[in-house]
């Protein structure tokens, strides 16, 4: 579709952000303290190993060799899709994150379902009633969504609706029936800092002679909202959008675990807890290529449809 | 004039903005059915409140008083709902900038055939073509499908008067509509403009530009009118002291009007005691600094008037 | 039904500002106060006193190792406000630092800062935050790192195009003609107005550091125990909140309140100093 079409220079400097982050986030293994062959065997289940299985294990991470050879095979291996083996189970990295998948996806479409439900009718409710309580209110509530950490909501939703009050599922199995809690909980700070973007942008649309000559025309109050104001708001705005959505992905890994949702996210924490090195570089790369796929085809998709944001090129 | 032929009767129109500006003190004016009229004025002199009247597009909180009576109905009296009903049917309207007039996302037809959809119908097939075409457009049957940064601006601008008259309004208010063109364009348009309504109500701060193209000329001073005639009399014969100066005035593209006189217009927050245009006037008397002058023959002046 | 006017946005944010620095005092006094009169330990174990209701001798109760509530409440949140201070003066001195380079030396120096940058913008924050505590293992040590690590590169961005904006100003210029050199010329001319631009984001950005070391330290990555914190507290009662729900409400309404606070502080302030930049 010609809409998603990237220039060559973007995609040129894609590909350079991309290798140069991953650059960092296999350096990042540098950083661990203490001897990287005996936090293997530790991660593994071997506190307490000797000598020869130290030396095997220097000889599996390649200690031996320099850093940039390192580097550059473990860069060779992930562009072909091995992202090595988990040190806890052994199992490729890739087909664990593979199990998970999916509940990580059901709780990602979930939540932008949630954000676009909250975030349309409060947003038009705003721009409607301008300056009068409705927006007072959406106002307020905005700023409070914001500073409602989602780990904490999804803490409270738990213990008090589901535990207390027994509305819904105890456990949270991946399926549809239970991903309200943890959807609610991710998609109240991305509502919130949505609704307080797209008003602004429809009162910045408002107020224009645009909506002054479709006023001209006979159109109704709604009608320039919702085909006018919004549109353009949100063409506008996409490429902050995208940013938050970004913000979502560390949330998420929290949310999970804190619900015991079975997906990727809760995978890291339980990786993070295990100093399970490969499975954190693992999930750092994919959500950063996921991560500027995403804010890169936003910021084309912008362009194309609004030209005054400049050209691709 | 008869009361049927005449489209649009301001009677002591007063508007005071939410922000306590006065803007119209007192205004006054008529257009009948095939005549066209310019209001003339510095800006801030309240001519663009005079199209925001008549539109309804005021904001809300501003304090009217008087009467604007639109091909019948005074729009001062009518509700939200039954104002806009004339809007786009009954009143069209054509703005300075024919960029800002079209919604950036859409295609050109798609921005013209907005004048049938806004009020509820579709464009008749063809017809959008057709009327771009009878503006001067040639290939528009290619060229609509393209976005409005594609084209220029006299061409944007001849599209967005296909939309406004696209239901042959009773009164078509154009506030400023070729000040953002060049001169050879300007008046092309104003021959469009001419040629496609009913009766017509231009605001500008050009005389020179617009004297051969309308019947009257309203001059506009600090939301007064201080004089009201012929069009061909107000330029080979201008009778108020305001006026002398706009027509003496010179027009250069990109910077304010260059009246030549000292001094600034009056504070519109404030009342005003007297004639407006006194403290600036080169022929102001004493009574004129305390008593406001009416319109007599067209001219608001002690001055004038006295001398007969 | 238009033009509500600037006027209206600046009640709205003013009710935000008092209302922010209402909280804000209210909590900042009752650290204050409580911290000198309060004088049951954060840290006293009891096991006479487990799971306490609230009571005048425990106005929050105890928790599962009969530790005051209260007392606790209050240690952890001197203790994240210090650790979030330590944490945003490191970021704005850093990217102060490099910001500044950056836009005055141009060229080779401008054009590696500026892709260290963006590689390190184009990994989520949180996510970088929360990987190199895994890394680093659990700790406060880590926290800070990891945090600083995840911000720098937005401040420095900022304070560069800020230092480009102000190479070429009058006053700048004018110092230079005057032949003050290049150092003293970026203190005195380019520096003040950098940084004080770096606190407002700093302030904007109080609320979500909070929030980051609370969630953080609840999954006990952050402030490792016994030291209290707002996170690992409710991370710690996770299993006797059915019998003991004060323990939930306490800290939870602690961090809401406080990142309220610092947000419609920080918000204000921003809007403010937006205001009055394109007055």
């Amino acid at each position: 579709m010609r809409l998603w079409r990237p220039g060559l220079s973007r995609i040129v400097q894609l590909i350079v952000t991309l290798w140069g982050a991953s650059v960092v986030i296999w350096s990042m293994i540098l950083l661990a303290p203490g001897d990287p062959a005996r936090r293997l065997l530790i991660a593994r289940g071997i506190p307490d190993p000797l000598a020869e299985d130290v030396a095997a294990a220097r000889r599996e991470l390649r200690l031996d060799q320099p850093v940039v050879v390192r580097y550059v095979r473990w860069l060779g291996d992930v562009v072909r899709g091995d992202f090595g083996a988990s040190w806890r189970t052994n199992r490729s990295v890739l087909s664990e994150f593979g199990d998970r998948f999916g509940a990580t996806a059901v709780l990602g479409v979930a939540t932008m379902v949630f954000v676009v439900v909250f975030t349309v009718p409060m947003t038009l409710i705003a721009a409607r009633w301008r300056e009068r309580w409705p927006d007072k209110v959406m106002q307020v509530g905005s700023s409070i969504g914001t500073s409602l950490p989602s780990f904490l909501v999804s803490l409270v939703l738990l213990h008090v609706v589901v535990l207390e009050w027994g509305w819904g599922q105890v456990l949270s199995d991946g399926s549809v029936g239970s991903v309200w809690l943890p959807a609610s909980a991710l998609s109240i700070g991305v509502a919130a800092t949505w609704t307080r973007l797209l008003r602004g942008g429809m009162v910045g649309v408002l107020d224009t002679s645009l909506a002054d000559i479709c006023r001209s025309r006979g159109a109704g109050p709604w009608r320039i909202m919702t085909r006018v104001a919004l549109p353009n708001a949100l063409v506008r705005f996409l490429p902050f959008m995208a940013l938050t959505v970004g913000a979502l992905v560390g949330g998420a890994a929290v949310v999970e675990s804190v619900v015991d949702w079975p997906g990727m996210g809760a995978y890291l924490v339980d990786a993070i807890n295990a100093r399970d090195l490969p499975v954190i570089q693992a999930y750092v790369l994919l959500a950063t290529v996921a991560y500027v796929v995403t804010a890169n085809g936003a910021d084309v998709l912008a362009r194309r449809l609004d030209p005054r944001l400049g050209i691709e090129r | 004039m008869t009361n049927a032929s005449v489209v649009l009767d301001i009677a002591t129109l007063d508007v005071t903005y939410p922000n306590g500006t006065n803007a119209l003190r007192g205004v006054s004016l008529r257009v009948g059915t095939g005549e066209r009229l310019a209001v003339i004025g510095e800006s801030g002199c309240g001519k663009t409140t005079i199209a925001r009247t008549i539109l309804g597009l005021l904001p809300s909180g501003s304090r009217v008083a008087g009467s604007a009576i639109v091909a019948g109905s005074d729009v001062l009296a009518l509700s939200e709902r039954s104002h806009r009903r004339l809007r786009g049917t009954t009143i069209g309207y054509v703005a300075q900038s024919p960029y800002d007039a079209m919604n950036p996302l859409w295609s050109v037809e798609r921005n013209v055939a907005e004048a049938w959809r806004a009020v509820g119908c579709q464009p008749p097939t063809g017809h959008v073509v057709a009327a771009l075409e009878r503006l001067g457009i040639n290939d528009a049957a290619a060229r609509i499908r393209q976005r409005p940064f594609a084209w220029s601006g006299g061409m944007l601008q001849r599209a967005a008067i296909a939309a406004a008259t696209a239901h042959r309004p009773a009164l078509l208010v154009a506030d400023e509509p070729t000040s953002a063109l060049d001169a050879e364009l300007a008046s092309d348009i104003l021959e469009l403009l001419d040629s496609t309504s009913v009766a017509l109500l231009i605001i500008t701060h050009d005389v020179h530009l617009v004297a051969q193209h309308v019947h009257r000329i309203v001059v506009c001073y600090a939301g007064r009118i201080v004089e009201d005639r012929a069009a061909l009399d107000i330029c080979e014969q201008p009778r108020h002291p305001y006026t002398r100066a706009l027509l003496a005035a010179r027009i250069e593209p990109g910077r304010p009007l260059g009246v030549p006189l000292d001094g600034d217009p009056p504070d519109l927050s404030q009342p005003i005691v007297g004639c407006s245009f006194a403290p600036r006037c080169p022929v102001a008397v004493e009574r004129c600094l305390t008593e406001q002058p009416g319109l007599v023959d067209g001219v608001a002046c002690h001055v004038v008037n006295d001398r007969g | 039904m238009r033009l509500g006017g600037i006027g209206a946005r600046r009640r709205t944010g003013r009710i935000g500002l008092i209302v922010g620095v209402v909280i804000a005092v209210l909590m900042i006094g009752t650290v204050v106060i409580g911290s000198i009169t309060w004088d049951l330990s954060p840290s006293a174990l009891s096991l006479t006193k487990k799971l306490e209701r609230p009571s005048w001798q425990h106005p929050l109760g105890t928790d599962s190792f009969g530790r005051d509530q209260f007392a606790r409440l209050l240690d952890g949140g001197r203790r994240s406000l210090s650790i979030a201070a330590v944490i945003l003066a490191g970021v704005v001195t850093i990217s102060l630092a490099l910001g500044v380079l950056a836009g005055l030396a141009g060229g080779v120096v401008d054009s590696a800062i500026s892709r260290v940058v963006d590689v390190l913008l184009s990994i989520p924050s949180t996510l970088l935050a929360l990987a190199l505590v895994g890394v680093l293992g659990p700790g406060l040590v880590s926290l800070m790192i990891a945090m600083i690590t995840s911000l720098w590169a937005g401040y420095t961005r900022i304070a560069r195009s800020l230092t480009i904006a102000a190479r070429n100003r009058g006053d700048v210029l004018a110092a230079r003609q005057a032949g003050r050199g290049w150092v003293a010329t970026t203190r005195g001319h380019i520096v003040p107005g950098v940084v004080s631009q770096l606190l407002v984001l700093a302030t904007l950005d109080i609320g979500g550091v909070l929030a980051a070391i609370a969630s953080l330290s609840f999954l006990g990555l952050g402030v490792q125990s016994p030291d209290a914190e707002w996170g690992s507290m409710l991370s710690e009662s996770r299993l006797f909140l059915t019998n003991a729900p004060w323990l939930l409400a306490a800290p939870t309404a602690a961090i809401v309140l406080t990142v309220l606070a610092a947000n419609l502080i920080g918000e204000s302030m921003h809007d403010r100093l937006v205001m009055e930049r394109t007055r």
